[in-house]
């Protein structure tokens, strides 16, 4: 057997162990991190990256979900209104997505140039968007009063329940749809923006926010998955060492999180994806022949 | 309701939700981890790991059709291998994927009618990106 098989699965291990790792210390999630690094410097197909990124996400998702929902901190009343956009935008993401890099003539260099967009944008949201702990909800919006829509969990640092209310539910409604879009054509995990929108537009409180927006990914990408999976876009050489990288190296950053400064991780991290959009740009431009390949 | 460590009720909906995830992400990831493992031994598989690495650079459909001689689209491309390693890990990776509609089907006989109405409008669609390929 050639060597070849041994050094990319481990080179994959590797790789996604660190993603792992650094995600939880940068407040990058590792979903944005791998398809678009993994696009830049490894030699797979688009198909198999995309399917590989929705897999990951979805078990980091799966993994975690449980806990939180027992403790309060994933809130599944607010998860399944916002879901019932995000699955069916998530499944066409997942058919729109396969269907340019499979049909369309150059297809997977438009979904490079696509993937580099995307990060630089997330980039900005992550760079730009405030993060509030305790939002105040003044006003409940009609749905949210009609779903009966609140949440309460236990604060440790605060030795005490903390209790909250939703807004603007019908605001926030076609923004999941577009986010669900984007994570079923790319295969990012769509933390970067779920977890503001839940945050700044609904009001949840930041600990909840995130923690709703790992059921939100579990769902939606669980969904977009079976496009990729019908399509023949999972393959175990590529899927299995990246789970197990990103399970064992999230365990890991989750740990030093509280141990590490944890700003500096973070701007050499958004430093890394300025350097993966741009070289995503590069090979999707150049691949059209827009730009010379340097690459 | 019961109560945790941490002095909040647990409605018993979310126990449910929880409970079925759990369970079934830890079979599938067993499945497709074990699968994986004997997969990378080169014992019996549907595509060889050298093949693989020969063509993995290519769009899936044609993967799929170069290593195997398989056609994808719907299931059968790999449910009609289960003595295949890869086979079987695929199969892991799909149950992973249904892990989810599982957890609602928990779920849905202990919430509120709101909530019913919701839960069947999610796993209306969950099945509809499932059965998709057949229609």
């Amino acid at each position: 057997m050639e060597i070849d098989f041994v050094v990319w699965p481990l080179s994959l291990f590797v790789f996604t162990l660190v993603i792992g790792i650094v995600a939880p210390l940068s407040g990058v999630g590792g979903g944005v991190l791998f398809v678009p690094l993994t696009a830049a410097f490894f030699p797979f197909s688009l198909d198999f990256i995309r399917g590989t990124g929705l897999i990951m996400a979805l078990t980091s998702g799966l993994s975690s979900v449980p806990q939180l929902a027992m403790k309060g901190l994933a809130s599944l009343k607010i998860m399944a209104p916002l879901v019932v956009v995000s699955i069916g935008t998530s499944i066409l993401g997942g058919m729109l997505g396969l269907w340019i890099t499979d049909t369309v003539p150059a297809g997977e260099y438009y979904i490079e140039v696509a993937l580099g967009l995307i990060l630089l944008v997330v980039f900005g949201v992550l760079m730009l968007s405030k993060r509030v702990e305790f939002p105040e909800v003044r006003k409940v919006d009609p749905v949210s009063r009609f779903l009966g829509l609140n949440g309460a969990w236990y604060e440790p640092s605060l030795e005490k329940v903390v209790e909250y209310k939703v807004k603007n539910m019908l605001i926030a409604l076609p923004f999941f749809g577009l986010v669900g879009l984007l994570a079923g054509m790319f295969g990012m995990g769509a933390g970067w923006a779920n977890v503001p929108a839940l945050n700044l537009i609904m009001g949840v409180p930041l600990k909840a926010a995130t923690s709703t927006s790992m059921a939100i990914i579990s769902v939606n990408d669980a969904a977009a998955s079976w496009t990729y999976i019908s399509a023949g876009a999972v393959l175990p050489m590529i899927v299995i060492p990246c789970v197990i990288g990103i399970t064992i190296g999230s365990r890991i950053g989750t740990r030093l999180a509280t141990r590490v400064k944890t700003r500096y991780v973070k701007y050499v991290v958004m430093a890394v994806m300025l350097i993966a959009a741009i070289l995503d740009l590069e090979k999707g431009l150049g691949g059209l022949g827009l730009v010379p390949r340097f690459f | 309701m019961s109560m945790n460590d941490e002095q909040i009720e647990v409605e018993p909906a979310n126990a449910a939700f929880a409970k079925a995830m759990k369970i079934g992400t830890l079979v599938g990831l067993a499945i497709m981890i074990g699968a994986g493992i004997v997969y990378f031994t080169g014992i019996h598989d549907m595509v060889n790991v050298d093949a693989a690495v020969e063509h993995w650079d290519e769009e899936a459909p044609e993967f799929w059709e170069d290593t195997a001689d398989n056609n994808v689209g719907g299931y059968s491309w790999f449910a009609t291998h289960p003595t295949t390693a890869d086979g079987v890990a695929i199969m892991g990776i799909a149950l992973i994927a249904l892990v989810p509609l599982l957890s609602l089907l928990a779920w849905l006989p202990k919430v509120n009618r709101k909530y019913k109405f919701i839960t069947v409008i999610l796993l209306v669609e969950f099945m509809f990106g499932i059965l998709r390929p057949f229609f």
